[in-house]
């Protein structure tokens, strides 16, 4: 039994112990993969966010300090190329001798006339110029080159000082300035170009203009190339802060202010009367910073403007932010999955739970197998000493044959119970004793007692007389006594029993003595309480010299006895849950008095089961009633 | 000297041993399948009680609406051990609560009583 309750107890424990480790294992996991997963997530969009502003950082200096000059430098270095190379040519083909003495007519003009023509077309093609002339001359013509046709054919125009097209051939004579520059559609050519016009002669006495052209489209297109952002400026300003070249054609013309504020023009403006040096600025335009560079240019009074905007001019930054935030995204999702996968998969308290719970349930399932088990081989033995006892109580039988009218109520408690009632008949039926007894104790322990308490009243009705049950209760109280009574300070068990013993003589007189139990008698409207001792038998304070004489009553036909253990008495229920009590039983009695004793106990039952409702037995109940015919 | 407590369960009833304020209390009802087990520590406490100081005061209260056969086999051992305190000089006083509408408790007192020397005090009480 022991071995049994430790290895359970052992069991519970182990239990305990793992639905402890699981718990904790999977909050401290749960919880540190929570907290790995934030760090993660933390460190990756830290780095990312640090690299980008870094980045950020490096390409805006790098692009203020390195790409903006780098472009300037490049777009100066071309279009003051393409200027020296134009001037170069413009002064080489001024400086001729055959276009001077042409335009003197002082030799022979048509041979002069020839081999200056084929000069114009010697340098417009070796210096692949798109356009090139001559004007001026006696005859104040222009004549011209198309590179398309390569020169073969003569072409010329007529100057006229009423034609606006023509004012600047007018206004280089009188300009008292080798060279000049002007940008002028071109009629013959239908297109616009930039011209440096190159005085012929003495600056005094000019006698003519020569010079080239370079397409302002195909500035434009280089301009273009040159580029680097879709909004991007490229402009060629003049010193009325007119945009003269554009790589946008449609700015050509613009003034400046409306493009850019007041004092980044006036800035740019003061450049004019400086050495030529690359100057990076930045400012703001709708809310938008626009990088913005120039450069005068050396040989011409023009300055190269060069603005983007800073989030084109750092168009590399968006790829890295992109990335950025693609990697931060990437490894969030991952985390997160992770820690779902973590938390949700492997230490799933749902999961676990029902894991627990399968566990605690095949724990239960098994158990309560071994109970069952347990508890049907306690029953089966239970139930043999029930019949057991019942052999023990007299026969229904023996009952009718002694008592024709009567009834017993034997319930008890459990199975088998410390209630009992026995009877004996002796000289052939003269005397019958009839007794009810209440051995302390309920169950298999009360019924251990009854057994001994029947076996001893057998003995003392066999050799005592019969007619005294006061002699027979002092008996069994000296045999229960010496029985049990050395051990009872040992154990703490008290083994007594209340007993209430009838003794009849010749179905007449009634000699009744009780222990702790009374006597009920009803006879003719009249319901006596024969008392019995206070005391019980078997008790540790037995002093039974003090038990008078048995009380004789002399029994009419129809009074009816009866005999009943304090389970009845004591049974709780009611509206008050209290003991059913003396004084109901009496009412009890007196209301079925004149009833067949079969039909009362009827009554009793029901009465009881009313009474009790819902509530459990509280002890063993034993009833006996018998009337005298 | 320790106090000692038992809560009330369906079949036993609340004990309270306290020697500070010398006084036991027991309160419900009193039917359990081994009434010595339930009892053992108020005979161990009472005789320790009076060990100390054979002429202490105590009072002792009850109201118990139940109690079975074997209970009050251990409740009469308890009354005797009592008994002999009082006897020895001790102030004793027993309270016995009982409830007017049962009757059974009220008997029990009675029976308690006549069994010793000690000063009952009846008080009914209506639910």
């Amino acid at each position: 039994m022991t071995g049994q309750r430790d290895r359970q107890s052992h069991a519970t424990d182990a239990v305990a112990a793992e639905d402890l480790f699981f718990r904790l294992v999977s909050r401290r996991t749960f919880l540190m993969t929570a907290i790995a997963c934030v760090f993660i997530a933390g460190a990756v969009i830290f780095t990312g966010v640090f690299n980008y502003k870094s980045s950020e950082r490096e390409i805006i200096r790098k692009s203020k300090n390195v790409d903006m000059v780098n472009v300037l430098k490049a777009i100066t270095y071309k279009v003051e190329g393409m200027v020296t190379r134009a001037e170069d040519a413009s002064q080489l083909l001024a400086s001729d001798d055959s276009v001077v003495k042409w335009f003197r007519g002082t030799v022979n003009s048509r041979q002069v006339k020839a081999q200056a023509l084929g000069r114009l077309n010697q340098i417009a093609t070796e210096f692949r110029f798109s356009n090139a002339f001559l004007a001026g001359g006696k005859t104040g013509r222009y004549y011209y080159h198309m590179s398309s046709d390569n020169g073969k054919a003569e072409k010329s125009a007529m100057l006229s000082k009423t034609e606006t097209g023509d004012r600047w051939y007018y206004e280089m004579l009188g300009g008292k300035q080798r060279m000049a520059f002007n940008v002028e559609y071109d009629r013959a050519m239908k297109d616009t170009f930039l011209f440096v016009n190159v005085l012929v002669g003495q600056i005094n006495k000019p006698i003519g203009v020569a010079g080239v052209g370079m397409s302002l489209s195909d500035i434009s297109r280089e301009f273009s190339e040159m580029h680097a952002g879709i909004s991007s400026e490229l402009w060629l300003v003049d010193e009325d802060n007119v945009i003269q070249i554009s790589q946008k054609l449609s700015h050509r013309g613009f003034p400046l202010n409306v493009l850019l504020p007041k004092d980044i023009i006036a800035r740019i403006h003061d450049s004019f009367g400086k050495k030529p040096a690359i100057t990076i600025l930045a400012y703001r335009k709708n809310g938008k910073i626009m990088d913005l560079g120039y450069k005068r240019l050396a040989s011409t009074k023009w300055v190269v403007v060069y603005q983007i905007p800073r989030t084109d001019n750092i168009s590399v930054l968006n790829s890295i932010k992109t990335n950025v935030v693609l990697t931060i995204i990437i490894v969030l999702f991952s985390v997160v999955l992770l820690f779902f996968a973590v938390s949700y998969k492997l230490y799933d308290p749902y999961k676990q739970a029902i894991m627990l719970t399968k566990k605690l349930e095949e724990n239960v399932r098994r158990r309560t197998t071994e109970l069952v088990e347990a508890n049907a081989l306690v029953m089966d033995s239970i139930q043999v000493a029930k019949h057991i006892q019942e052999t023990m109580l007299p026969s229904v039988e023996e009952m009718n044959a002694a008592f024709p009218e009567h009834f017993v109520l034997w319930m008890p408690r459990d199975v088998v119970g410390g209630d009992f009632y026995w009877m004996k008949t002796v000289e052939s039926g003269h005397i019958k004793v009839i007794v009810v007894g209440d051995c302390t104790g309920h169950g298999v322990p009360g019924a251990l007692m009854t057994m001994a308490v029947t076996a001893i009243l057998s003995n003392i009705t066999a050799v005592m007389d019969c007619r005294d049950p006061v002699t027979i209760l002092r008996e069994l109280d000296r045999q229960m006594n010496q029985a049990y009574h050395q051990n009872i300070t040992k154990t703490g068990i008290d083994n007594g029993l209340d007993i209430g013993i009838c003794c009849i003589e010749e179905n007449s007189i009634l000699r009744f003595a009780g222990a702790k139990m009374d006597l009920y008698l009803l006879g003719t409207g009249v319901l006596r309480m024969i008392k019995g001792y206070k005391r019980e038998i078997g008790s540790r304070s037995g002093n039974f010299g003090e038990y008078g004489g048995s009380i004789d009553v002399l029994l009419s036909e129809g009074d009816t006895m009866i005999l009943t253990t304090d389970g009845l008495l004591h049974q709780n229920g009611g509206a008050q849950d209290q003991p059913f009590g003396v004084k109901h039983f009496e009412e009890a009695i007196v209301r079925n008095e004149g009833l067949p004793l079969s039909t009362v106990r009827n009554e009793f039952v029901l009465e009881l089961q009313n009474y009790m409702g819902q509530k459990k037995q509280r002890d063993d109940i034993t009833l006996v009633a018998f009337r005298m015919k | 000297m320790k106090n000692y407590f038992a809560e009330e369960t369906k079949l036993s009833p609340y004990i309270e041993l306290n020697a500070e304020r010398k006084q036991l209390i027991f309160r419900g009802q009193s039917y359990p399948e081994n009434a010595y087990r339930v009892y053992e520590p108020v005979f161990h406490w009472v005789d320790q009680y009076f060990s100390r100081d054979i002429r202490g005061e105590l009072i002792v209260n009850f109201e118990l609406s139940y109690i079975n056969t074997s209970s009050t086999k251990c409740l009469l051992m308890l009354f005797e051990k009592l008994d002999e305190a009082y006897r020895q000089g001790a102030e004793i006083q027993i309270n016995w609560n009982y409830d007017e509408g049962n009757g059974f408790d009220y008997e029990m007192g009675q029976d308690f009583k006549e069994d010793v020397e000690l000063p009952f005090r009846f008080i009914a009480r209506n639910r």
